[in-house]
């Protein structure tokens, strides 16, 4: 085997992989979809506060968290028609963030209702968990931004745990656009890049 | 390994549309027919050729199912396969090595 047939090899072997990495990038809507959705379910949130009419903040909460959910569903229904390749950090990334559903949903709606804490808790909680599953997205994808993202929801739900009232709403929006669209925005620049 | 070890390369992966077969599926959990085909710029019937031949020898696993109503074929690399594969990728950097020091 002379030397052109071994760089002939390795060139196929790296412009596959390099094919296949294209394919099963993560485009980051998801990410920015969600976040959107997040900003404005948080704002009408402050709003209600704001106007003293925080029993309707619940409601809010819950057409968000079905709104996101129905984000999500069609999100990963669409990949899935769509996807040729199924690689193993797609399939270990959608499972974690549907596992983090649950607690979320233990932490927004369950644990107040049974009045295990009180409702002004929840923003500081969510941080902490939205700050876990950044960090643990971002070691799945290896994007070492998120990790820096999610030091971002940590550090916000210190500052909300420190204040109360509408600086949190500012301090949710500020977190949500730093520690979530921001990323999705990055992960869709890559993405983009690697189609070219 | 010594150098005859080294030489004798794997028949059934030296084969450059086998090689970049298990190039792509080494790195996902599966890859269906029409992935395959373009990302390496073959026929259908060449790509069913060398898919066959890797099957038999155990190195992927081929499913045939349906997506919605279309007809799918997905493929993925075997634990034979992987082994195979990684071993081949050692050969080859011992190869690369040896020419070094030759040089």
């Amino acid at each position: 085997m002379n030397n052109n047939q071994i760089q002939q090899e390795i060139s196929i072997i790296k412009e596959m992989i390099d094919k296949t990495r294209k394919e099963t990038a993560e485009s980051g809507l998801f990410f920015i979809a969600i976040g959107l959705v997040s900003i404005f379910g948080t704002f009408i949130i402050g709003m209600l506060e704001y106007f003293n009419l925080n029993h309707l903040a619940l409601p809010v909460m819950i057409i968000m968290l079905i709104v996101n959910g129905i984000i999500g569903y069609f999100t990963v229904s669409r990949q899935d028609k769509k996807e040729k390749v199924k690689s193993y950090h797609k399939t270990i990334l959608y499972n974690v963030l549907f596992c983090f559903t649950v607690p979320a949903i233990l932490i927004i709606f369950i644990f107040p209702l049974l009045k295990v804490y009180p409702w002004s808790l929840i923003p500081v909680l969510v941080s902490v968990l939205m700050g876990i599953m950044i960090y643990v997205t971002g070691v799945i994808l290896e994007a070492r931004f998120f990790l820096w993202c999610s030091s971002a929801w940590w550090a916000g739900a210190l500052l909300m745990a420190l204040v109360s009232g509408t600086p949190r709403i500012f301090i949710m929006v500020t977190i949500l656009l730093f520690g979530w669209i921001l990323p999705g925005l990055i992960l869709n620049k890559q993405y983009k890049n690697r189609s070219k | 390994m010594d150098q005859k070890q080294i030489l004798k390369l794997d028949p059934i992966i030296h084969a450059p549309t086998r090689l970049a077969i298990l190039s792509i599926l080494i790195t996902v959990e599966n890859a269906n027919f029409t992935f395959l085909k373009e990302s390496i710029g073959t026929s259908d019937g060449n790509l069913s050729t060398h898919l066959t031949k890797l099957e038999t020898n155990n190195l992927i696993k081929i499913q045939k199912t349906f997506k919605g109503k279309k007809p799918q074929t997905i493929c993925a690399i075997t634990g034979k396969g992987r082994k195979a594969f990684t071993k081949y990728l050692e050969q080859l950097e011992q190869i690369v090595q040896m020419q070094k020091d030759k040089t």
